[in-house]
């Protein structure tokens, strides 16, 4: 994971589904993404709080019987529009990449 | 036996305190604990020992410096986009004050409609920024739009007070329907110091008896003198105007250099001797200064235009842009205090 804006990507997606607290955000990252996406975790709060500011994401306390209260983030309508256009831009991204590196292939399997 | 996480929570507290504010930081630690204690609980339902399960949560969240510079950096980025969209939107308001003072007032701003613009912008951000963006305010992003804010509202006065003072070499004639007199011709000579030229105008109104002014309008029941001391925008030039009433026509002049006074005496002095009968000479010095000045205009080519219309315009373009910051500003606002509320409603806190 090299870029924030790449951590917040991933946090929309994976509150996409559903709301979630910040260690299950962690989890599905990790699940969905395996090692390839390993997020240092200490880097998700801030990214949450980014997007609870930016309004793409709100967040509820959820109290629990004779436990602090549970922080649950769940995905705005602007953070709706966001993903999409996230997952637009990764479309074109990978679509772009993959026809040259998929072109280069078919030319090295003619040659 | 050593809680781990208790002593990171110690720790990425000490990094935090005081930095950001006192509800901020019980929602990261509490968000933190919760964390680890989940990550842990999942660490020793997978077979680890409690303080190993511990210590392992804690090293995959990250060394508490890090998370502390992570969270500061998001607080203050927070903090200065809203300090700079304030600032942002106060510089528009006081531009938008000052563009409608001078489309209705004229074309001399001066230092009093130079402060107003400086000091809205200030009012508006740190009012409102000293509610919405906590501590620290210092950041990079809203010195710049502090002093971009600044150099903007110091810009435009100064812009027009050049206005006055371009035209330093040459004449500036400008022919003004408006008035009531059929041909008034204002005469500006604007150049670096005054002082002869006035002394002597002073000097040969006093010679004319008692018929000088020093304020106001020229006068128009009476033939004559009249001496104004406007204060301009760095300059402490005088100016001067013959009236003569049996044709309801008056000139003006501003005279700030010995030089373009000792140009323009003769034209004066031309009115004094000849009076009424100037009218053909004043008419010629119309078309003349007219077109030249046209040339100036178009010479000088300011952002806003000269015309009154074009301020206006700039004026409405800057109501619109006032308009939708405002509304970026209110949803702002509305998000921040939506944010506290749900953290009123803390259980804890309650």
């Amino acid at each position: 994971m090299a870029f924030k804006s790449d951590l917040e990507a991933l946090i929309l997606g994976v509150l996409h589904d559903r709301a979630l607290h910040g260690y299950e955000i962690s989890k599905r990252i990790k699940e969905r993404g395996g090692e390839a996406l390993a997020v240092g975790e200490g880097r998700l709060y801030p990214a949450l709080h980014k997007l609870e500011a930016d309004g793409k994401v709100t967040a509820q306390w959820e109290p629990r019987e004779g436990k602090p209260p549970r922080r649950i983030y769940e995905l705005t309508e602007a953070g709706q529009l966001e993903l999409s256009s996230q997952q637009d831009a990764w479309k074109k991204f990978t679509s772009g990449v993959g026809s040259i590196l998929m072109s280069r292939d078919r030319e090295v399997s003619r040659g | 036996m050593a809680n781990y996480i208790d002593w990171y929570l110690v720790e990425l507290e000490r990094r935090l305190r005081g930095r950001i504010p006192a509800e901020q930081l019980f929602s990261v630690t509490s968000e933190v604990e919760d964390h680890l204690s989940l990550k842990s609980e999942d660490l020793m339902a997978a077979g680890m020992g409690l303080e190993f399960a511990q210590r392992a949560a804690v090293e995959s969240f990250g060394n508490a410096d890090s998370v502390a510079d992570e969270v500061l950096e998001e607080a203050t980025n927070a903090r200065s986009k809203r300090l700079g969209r304030l600032l942002v939107l106060g510089t528009t308001i006081g531009l938008f004050v000052m563009m409608g003072w001078i489309a209705f007032s004229g074309f001399e701003p001066g230092l009093t409609l130079a402060c107003i613009a400086v000091a809205i912008p200030l009012a508006v951000a740190f009012c409102r920024g000293s509610v919405l963006a906590h501590r620290p305010l210092s950041a990079h992003i809203s010195l710049i739009a502090l002093a971009g804010t600044v150099a903007v509202a110091l810009f435009l006065p100064y812009g027009f007070a050049i206005h006055n003072g371009v035209p330093a070499s040459r004449l500036w004639l400008e022919v003004d329907q408006r008035m009531m007199a059929p041909q008034i011709v204002r005469l500006n000579a604007a150049a670096d110091g005054l002082t002869s030229g006035l002394a002597y105008y002073k000097a040969l109104a006093a010679a004319n008896g008692d018929q000088s002014k020093v304020k106001g309008r020229p006068p128009r029941d009476r033939d004559g003198f009249y001496l104004k001391l406007p204060q301009y925008w760095g300059y402490d030039p005088g100016q001067l105007g013959i009236v003569t009433t049996s044709d309801q026509r008056y000139m003006t002049m501003n005279v700030e250099s010995a030089q373009e006074s000792v140009a323009l005496r003769p034209a004066m002095d031309d009115w004094l001797t000849r009076g009424p009968a100037m009218l053909a000479e004043s008419k010629r010095q119309i078309g003349y200064t007219t077109a030249a000045n046209a040339a100036i205009q178009a010479a000088l080519a300011r952002p806003f235009g000269y015309s009154r219309t074009g301020i206006l315009c700039a004026g409405a373009a800057g109501g619109g842009v006032l308009l939708g910051l405002v509304a970026l500003n209110a949803a702002s606002l509305g998000v921040a205090r939506r944010s506290r509320r749900r953290r009123i409603r803390l259980p804890v806190l309650a």
